[in-house]
């Protein structure tokens, strides 16, 4: 199966400062995969050079071996944080506003994901309580019909049961091509649907593995990654 | 995608113009009723003037003053679109992008100017068709004035038209130019120096560094960019602001290109959680 993501020798420095080293990454279609790192690896900034918003990085970033930004914004649904909407703006019109400018945003699919997450969208977003706008944010993100879909640290703000709920159902919402990368701190949680595992560590990818080598060896998601980042300790 | 997002940003834009207009007609209406429920009298110069013509005239007054206030409104309105992730996040090149956000704004004073030129229209309708001394001091001035209308005159006047459209452009760029070269230059500081104020005060003290360069480089450009147009137009009189037009282009294209280059290579949307 051909690449939909590749990543060349990325580095991104900012203020004189190395954020990534020497990227290197490559992901196939149809898999979902988590980016697994502590607080301040370079995670978000990944998923936003990834998406075109972040620039001046040196190296090679292609989706499906196109590396034009605007090519590669049309197939990437990114988990926005909805910070460009002023606070007063209702859920309706942040609707709208996906509707008539993603050529993939998909209604009907909205609509299905509104009423599993039970999303009012009369509310403002100054109405809403963190969980509730993050369930937006995926349900937004969802509602794309796109290729790779970036979820950055979309569960923090959800209660556990309607997180558990939402990743069990999170399978479902995605074409079988499409490939989703997701960093997230509850890494127990996802352990489930995950195909591959990459961490990042001291700037770079640490380490890039399927879900199943890692069982394999006996290990569960959790000990893994706990192990990586307890070795640097030591 | 490039026409969609203009009617997204013209929409958000003109928004905050037909703000402007209704603080301005209320404004106008208030200081107009104020006027005559306190004094009794509107004077101009020694003119006590009727209800009519002093709306008139309170309409005049402030559409200069709401024309600059959006301005300001529609630059920062520029600057804060630039950096807005969920904007960002669309489909569309860059550079496409910036030249979309640009061109609504101009597009927004353009709609500004037509509701204004719509709006003094009427209140200058209503002040000639109710005011007697209005109408009559009107009817007197234009029979004096022996007014002609020529061909030149309006040549002159959609050329003034032109002039202050791209007037207006390269002050959106300059100002795009002043916030995206001291953001790039930032981005290359030391990332230890964390005090908000600190670095306010340096982003202030380089964009009076690149003001004082501007300035500079203006000065040394002018006359390369004259002396080619100045040949064809030295000669006749009706072509007076045809040289300035064609300056005022090419500073437009330039700094169009570096803006371009910049936003491209340097300037990220703001990251909120």
């Amino acid at each position: 199966m051909s690449n939909l993501l590749e990543i060349e020798n990325l580095t991104y420095r900012k203020n004189l400062k190395v954020i990534l080293k020497d990227i290197n990454l490559n992901l196939k279609h149809g898999k979902i995969v988590a980016l697994l790192g502590e607080n301040g690896a370079g995670k978000t900034t990944l998923m936003r050079i990834i998406a075109g918003i972040n620039k001046n990085f040196r190296g090679m970033v292609a989706i499906d071996g196109v590396q034009s930004v605007a090519d590669r914004k049309r197939v990437i649904s990114f988990s926005d944080s909805l910070s460009g909407f002023k606070e007063s703006t209702k859920v309706a019109k942040i609707i709208n506003f996906y509707e008539y400018l993603y050529d993939d945003f998909d209604k009907n699919k909205f609509k299905q994901l509104q009423k599993f997450m039970r999303l009012n969208e009369n509310l403002r977003l100054s109405e809403m309580s963190k969980g509730m706008r993050e369930k937006l944010i995926i349900a937004l993100t969802f509602s794309r019909q796109a290729e790779l879909y970036l979820l950055d640290e979309p569960f923090s703000g959800i209660d556990a049961m309607a997180r558990k709920k939402i990743i069990s159902s999170i399978i479902l919402w995605k074409a079988d091509e499409a490939t989703i990368l997701i960093s997230d701190h509850f890494v127990n949680e996802i352990a489930s649907m995950l195909d591959e595992v990459v961490v990042v560590k001291d700037k770079t990818i640490y380490c890039h593995k399927s879900t199943e080598e890692i069982r394999e060896n006996n290990q569960s998601i959790e000990e893994f990654y706990e192990n990586i980042y307890g070795e640097g300790d030591e | 995608m490039f026409g969609r997002l203009f009617a997204t940003l013209f929409t958000r834009k003109i928004k905050k113009a037909n703000y402007v207009l209704l603080v301005q007609l209320i404004a106008a209406i208030a200081i107009t009723v104020l006027s005559f429920t306190t004094s009794g009298h509107v004077y101009f110069g020694r003119q006590d003037l009727g209800v009519f013509p002093s709306f008139f005239m309170f309409v005049l007054f402030f559409s200069f003053i709401a024309a600059l206030a959006l301005y300001c409104i529609t630059c920062n309105e520029n600057e804060a679109i630039n950096v807005n992730q969920s904007l960002r996040l669309l489909p569309i090149s860059d550079s496409k992008y910036y030249l979309d956000n640009i061109f609504t704004s101009i597009a927004t004073l353009a709609y500004f100017a037509c509701i204004e030129a719509i709006g003094i229209g009427i209140s200058f309708l209503l002040a000639f068709q109710f005011d007697g001394t209005f109408h009559s001091e009107v009817m007197t001035s234009y029979e004096k004035s022996s007014f002609v209308f020529n061909v030149e005159d309006f040549i002159v006047v959609i050329q003034s038209l032109i002039l202050l459209v791209l007037f207006c452009l390269l002050f959106y760029l300059m100002l795009s130019f002043l916030n995206f070269s001291s953001q790039a230059i930032i981005s290359f500081l030391p990332g230890s120096i964390k005090n908000k104020s600190l670095l306010g005060f340096i982003r202030v003290f380089l964009v009076f560094i690149l003001i004082w360069a501007l300035v500079k480089g203006i000065q040394a450009l002018t006359p390369i960019f004259d002396a080619p147009f100045a040949v064809f137009f030295q000669s006749t009189s009706s072509n007076d602001l045809l040289e300035p037009i064609s300056i005022f282009i090419c500073f437009d294209l330039l700094f169009i290109a570096i803006n371009l280059f910049l936003f491209n290579q340097y300037i990220e949307p703001k990251e909120k959680k």
